[in-house]
């Protein structure tokens, strides 16, 4: 099995400079791989920066030091050192992540707002919306909220819309935090089954999951960030 | 990783000075077509004087701007000579302003005032410059049946729509927007946004946008430059700026922020 992401080292800090400057260290020297087809679970109590590694990994926070390599169609490439038109490509095609919450514009609808990433991943735009419409419909969005923007929706339905951009079409690393947090049984078991064939399909994942079930369905293995976690 | 892009436009150390006053110091980013780029600060950081640059509406006073044109080729607009800026200014670079009545014709009608920019552009036939004017402003939700009135006559946010009509109209690669939905109620603006996104993507355009509102440029951008005192001082991808913002003054900016 290939490696899909390696971080090496990695250390994260937030200095507040309107807080006299102060500095926030939250995770230091971490190594850590995830390999196609595995899921890797992140452990530690809350608070801990499970959420930051994600984030570091989507290269939404920076990082102080360290190296994130992404493999990107049998190639290697350092998230730490990417440029900026690197990361966008890299998020377009290689790396998904779904967070807790979903920021669309207002009025977009909620089929567009799956179909738009696909269309810029390559697909044509009917194809787009049809695999839009099959995702909705198994995550059970029905046809009646297709054509409605997203901010009209529950916070569950918020989240699986954010799984569905996500699921439609897989990508190859999968970053997700607390994906089924806001969801019934029903629902999460549903959501569950779609990560196990993104899985299936030689996905990698790397998960913050607090149900115990999701875990022990998901998980190939654990990663506890607790000895990764300076004293402060 | 092999990876080819061609930025469309690019700056490189680009100042414009009002005497000894910095209007904006050794810019240097680039914008790809079909993302937005943002730019975000204060009143007086600059902003709009970057922009107004980058229009070839003022020379700046030193520095590059690398365009890639339809018409021209890769051009440095700074070393075009000015008949040549001019035509890319009314074609290929779109500005539209924060007032509308600074990029409209205030005395002739809507349908006019798109009609005209299509006829400079070399469509000769007066109903084909009206056709396509009506489609821009039914593209931007605009009633057909007033096409014939004068701008004054219509919201401000209306007016706001009729230049992003006119600018469309001459089907440029590069849109510049100077705060184009300040000013306008909420739900005018996420219309405007959302009309906005959708063309862009059909049209695969570049867009600048200028703005000081975090929310919208969180929506819309891909990539963001924050700038103080006439210096980018901080820039990379929207959410990673404004989710793990590094340097203090754009801390101080998104710090600021109530939440909605």
């Amino acid at each position: 099995m290939s490696i899909q992401l390696r971080v090496e080292r990695l250390s994260k800090s937030f200095q507040l400079h309107h807080r006299n400057g102060q500095t926030r260290r939250v995770l230091e020297g971490v190594d850590l791989v995830v390999k196609s087809g595995e899921c890797v679970v992140l452990k530690g109590r809350s608070g801990l920066g499970k959420s930051t590694l994600l984030k570091c990994a989507y290269g939404n926070y920076l990082i102080d030091s360290g190296e994130i390599w992404i493999d990107k169609d049998n190639e290697q490439v350092g998230l730490h050192t990417a440029s900026h038109q690197q990361l966008i490509e890299l998020r377009r095609h290689t790396i998904g992540y779904v967070g807790q919450f979903l920021r669309t514009i207002p009025r977009t609808p909620t089929i567009e707002v799956i179909a738009q990433p696909l269309q810029k991943r390559g697909f044509l735009w009917a194809d787009a919306l049809e695999r839009s419409q099959q995702i909705m419909a198994r995550l059970n969005l029905g046809p009646e909220l297709w054509n409605l923007p997203p901010l009209t929706f529950s916070g569950g339905e918020q989240q699986r819309v954010n799984l569905a951009v996500a699921l439609a079409s897989p990508y190859p690393l999968l970053l997700l935090d607390e994906p089924t947090a806001s969801l019934d049984p029903n629902n999460r078991k549903i959501v569950c089954q779609l990560i196990s064939e993104a899985l299936q399909q030689d996905c990698a994942v790397l998960a913050i999951l607090h149900d115990e079930k999701s875990v022990a369905t998901l998980a190939t293995q654990t990663f506890d960030l607790t000895p990764f976690t300076p004293r402060n | 990783m092999t990876f080819g892009y061609q930025p469309l436009l690019s700056t490189h150390k680009s100042s414009f000075y009002y005497g000894n006053q910095v209007g904006c110091h050794e810019i240097s980013l680039e914008i790809v077509s079909g993302q937005f780029l943002a730019v975000v600060g204060e009143s007086g950081s600059g902003k709009s004087t970057l922009l107004k640059m980058l229009a070839g509406e003022i020379e700046p006073s030193s520095g590059q701007i690398t365009f890639q044109s339809d018409s021209y080729g890769k051009v440095d607009l700074t070393q075009l000579p000015e008949v040549r800026r001019r035509q890319l200014r009314r074609k290929e670079i779109g500005l539209v302003t924060q007032r509308p009545s600074d990029g409209l014709r205030m005395h002739i009608s809507v349908g006019g005032n798109v009609a005209e920019r299509v006829l400079v552009n070399g469509v000769r036939h007066y109903g084909q410059a009206r056709e396509l004017a009506r489609h821009w402003l039914q593209k931007l939700e605009l009633d057909l049946e007033r096409m014939d009135e004068l701008p004054t006559r219509f919201s401000i946010g209306m007016q706001q729509r009729v230049q992003i009509a006119k600018v469309l109209a001459s089907s440029p690669r590069l849109l510049l927007l100077d705060e184009p939905t300040s000013g306008l109620d909420v739900s005018v603006q996420a219309r405007l946004l959302d009309v906005l996104q959708q063309i862009v993507r059909e049209q695969n355009l570049a867009v600048i946008l200028v703005t000081h509102d975090l929310a919208v440029a969180r929506m819309m951008s891909d990539s963001m430059v924050v700038m103080q005192n006439g210096r980018v001082v901080e820039s990379g991808l929207t959410d990673q700026v404004l989710d793990d913002p590094q340097h203090a003054y754009t801390q101080l900016l998104t710090s600021s922020i109530l939440p909605a």
